[in-house]
């Protein structure tokens, strides 16, 4: 059987009683003599009713077979979109199509025919069935079957037709589009039972009407699902008092008649458990306008939360453990250099202790740059906001630097003034001595070192340019990469482990600016970042401030 | 001479500084439990008080806290010295006075506690003058009465 039939033949069995069709049907044939079929919309036949099939079963091989008739009445019915229309087949044989339609689809066809329109020259019609390859007697027998109809005839039985298929088309279009509301229904509800978020319908009075089974979950597990939004509900807050119901995310959806987003509360359990869910909640309104109730979402984040925890620990610990020897090592190695620098004849050792010292501390940044990543990353990191000066910030930096290397001459170069940045300016400081230091580090054979501030627009650029040994062009946009060192036998001189320049493009970031490299091979490299200078008022768009002081 | 509580329960810690105060002409006092810390303030009446903030059992933060709620002991400097950068930000939370990043440099050492030794004295000194001005009920300046 060829395939698709049977699933247009349901479109239509569904919404409609065949049978009655069929009946209608007949007595159109009665009154007629037509043949009238029900087809769908790839043109086979709907099954049920007696079926007048007269020329089709001339000329077709099987039933549900390819036959031209249903070929052709495909081939009219999408130009007769709202309209029954007449069309002729085999050169003298008449048929009529009404469409049933569907939502702008052609969901089926009535075909009414063949008829005569005028007597037919059994000449011609032996020439059909030439070309049709039948019996010329078989085709002219059943001819003689087909009824010749007067104009009227023909339009009443266009205008029946016609008001047939609207009908039966708009019993189709009702079937279907209640059945996509039904299977709309039922999707909406397989995807919010499936959600792993908690949804939860609340009426006026705070009771659960509806609620999916991540949020029975959340809600209370071994009564049913209560509402945590009344008291008594059996919910506590985790200090175990019962929560003031006012401030609970739904209380304000309908005193304040506001939606909440994502407000973190804390379920305590009947058995002691602790959940830390993100409660969003919004009011539902009648057509009024008044509120009738509420939907919420919670998302439980007790996992998330206890992941924090425990990274914030580790870093702490990280922070606390790793210093303490650190401190010991750097205290010893100093007084070591205290006690050798009073003795004559102790440069050699000196020097070594020196090395340790220098060592140490390279450890010792490599442990605060880690910390810094770890912080900054989970957005952690407080900012310590003031009004700074660049022009005296970057002199001060570069002052201190200056001891660093003999052979490197720290240059700057700052306007007197500048409006101030809105800055934490211990962190700006941290950046430009990483960045000083890299050009340093960078430019072995010592030379200047530039350091630049400027006014861009409403913005303040910061660069520092060294005459060193350069980045290849095609890793000049890798250097702020996390662990990203240049990988050549040229830099494993150099210490450090690509740490520092991830940390400047972060801390830059945090402040809602912006850092960029420029570098030639073997000419040097332009290491340049960008702060939004301040408003009037002093504040700039930055949404990381200082909480400890509010 | 003055007296410097060291309070951190790295031993080595409290030996390096004690070492390095000592040479610079302090008497430390070197404790490495967070516990003694407030039997030593009462005992040995420190001029200045170098506190660690991560210790186990009773923490800096709860010593300092504690200290400067004591009309006895909140005139006594202390430092915070951490090795967490973030709690520079909890010297003024928890009311001490300065604050030193581990690992700290030994002259940055010496240079704050004698920075807060010669506040104190001063403030000592203001806190004297002040006394007398009670005790002896000295009547204000004409500049300062009300008209």
């Amino acid at each position: 059987m060829p395939g698709g039939g049977p699933v247009g033949h349901e479109r239509l069995a569904g919404p409609i009683d065949a049978a009655a069709v069929q009946e209608l049907l007949d007595s159109l044939s009665g009154v007629t003599g037509l043949s009238v079929q029900m087809r769908d919309s790839r043109g086979f036949l709907v099954p049920g009713g007696k079926e007048a099939l007269a020329l089709c079963e001339l000329t077709r091989g099987s039933r549900d077979g390819f036959d031209p008739c249903r070929r052709q009445a495909v081939a009219h019915c999408p130009r007769v979109v709202g309209e029954t229309r007449e069309y002729k087949v085999h050169r003298i044989f008449h048929h009529i199509a009404a469409p049933i339609r569907s939502r702008e689809q052609l969901a089926g066809i009535f075909v009414a025919g063949p008829f005569l329109r005028a007597p037919y020259s059994e000449d011609a019609l032996g020439s059909v069935a030439v070309r049709l390859g039948l019996p010329i007697d078989q085709v002219l027998g059943g001819a003689r079957e087909v009824p010749l109809l007067s104009d009227v005839q023909i339009e009443k039985a266009r205008k029946f037709l016609s008001s047939l298929s609207t009908f039966v088309s708009a019993q189709v279009t009702l079937q279907e589009t209640s059945g996509n509301a039904q299977a709309d229904k039922a999707r909406l509800e397989a995807v919010i039972s499936g959600m792993v978020d908690g949804v939860a319908v609340f009426d006026r009075d705070g009771r659960v009407t509806a609620v999916n089974r991540a949020g029975q979950e959340i809600l209370g597990r071994r009564r049913g699902p209560t509402s945590p939004y009344r008291p008594g509900s059996g919910l506590t807050s985790p200090a175990s008092d019962a929560y003031p119901v006012d401030v609970l995310p739904l209380a304000r959806v309908f005193n304040e008649g506001v939606s909440v987003v994502n407000a973190e509360t804390s379920f305590r359990y009947g058995d002691g458990e602790i959940r830390t869910c993100l409660i969003s909640a919004a009011p539902i309104h009648n057509s009024e306008g008044t509120i009738t109730g509420a939907v919420a979402v919670f998302r439980d984040v007790t996992i998330l939360k206890e992941v924090e925890r425990l990274k914030d620990e580790i870093v702490s610990v990280v922070s606390h453990e790793f210093r303490s020897p650190l401190t010991a090592i750097s205290g010893y190695t100093q007084m070591l250099i205290r006690q050798l620098s009073k003795k004559e004849g102790m440069e050699k050792e000196l020097g070594e202790a020196n090395l340790v010292l220098a060592q140490t501390q390279r450890l010792t940044t490599m442990v605060s740059d880690l910390l810094d990543i770890s912080c900054l990353a989970s957005g952690q990191f407080v900012l310590d906001k003031h009004s700074v000066s660049l022009p005296a910030l970057v002199n001060a930096v570069a002052d201190r630097l200056r001891g660093l290397s003999e052979a490197h001459t720290i240059t700057v170069r700052a306007p007197k003034h500048l409006p101030p940045v809105y800055a934490d300016a211990d962190r700006i400081e941290q950046v430009l001595g990483k960045l000083i230091d890299n050009a340093i580090k960078y430019s072995p054979g010592g030379g200047q070192v530039l350091v630049t501030v400027k006014p861009n627009g409403d913005e303040a650029r910061v660069s520092v340019q060294d005459w060193g040994i350069g980045i290849e062009r095609k890793n000049v946009s890798k250097v702020f990469d996390r662990f990203y060192r240049v990988d050549n036998r040229e830099s494993r001189e150099y210490e450090g482990i690509g740490l520092g320049l991830h940390v400047t493009r972060l801390l830059v970031e945090a402040h809602n600016g912006h850092i960029w490299a420029s570098s030639r091979k073997g000419r040097g490299s332009i290491f340049s970042f960008s702060l939004p200078l301040s408003g009037r008022n002093g504040e700039t768009g930055g949404n990381v401030e200082k909480s400890s002081h509010s | 001479m003055k007296k410097v509580l060291i309070v951190d329960d790295d031993p080595s810690v409290t030996k390096l500084l004690a070492t390095l105060l000592e040479d610079e002409g302090f008497i430390p006092i070197p404790i490495t439990s967070g516990q003694r810390a407030l039997d030593a303030v009462m005992e040995d009446a420190p001029d200045i008080i170098l506190l660690d903030l991560m210790m186990p059992l009773v923490s800096g933060s709860t010593i300092c806290y504690q200290l400067k709620n004591d009309h006895t002991t909140k005139h006594i400097p202390v430092i915070v010295v951490s090795g967490d950068g973030r709690a520079e930000r909890k010297v003024r939370e928890i009311g001490a006075d300065d604050f030193l990043l581990k690992p700290f440099d030994l002259d940055d050492v010496v240079a704050c506690v004698m920075k807060w030794c010669d506040q104190r004295d001063s403030i000592s000194c203001d806190a004297l003058a002040y006394q007398g001005d009670d005790i002896f009920g000295r009547e204000q300046p004409d500049s300062l009465r009300a008209p």
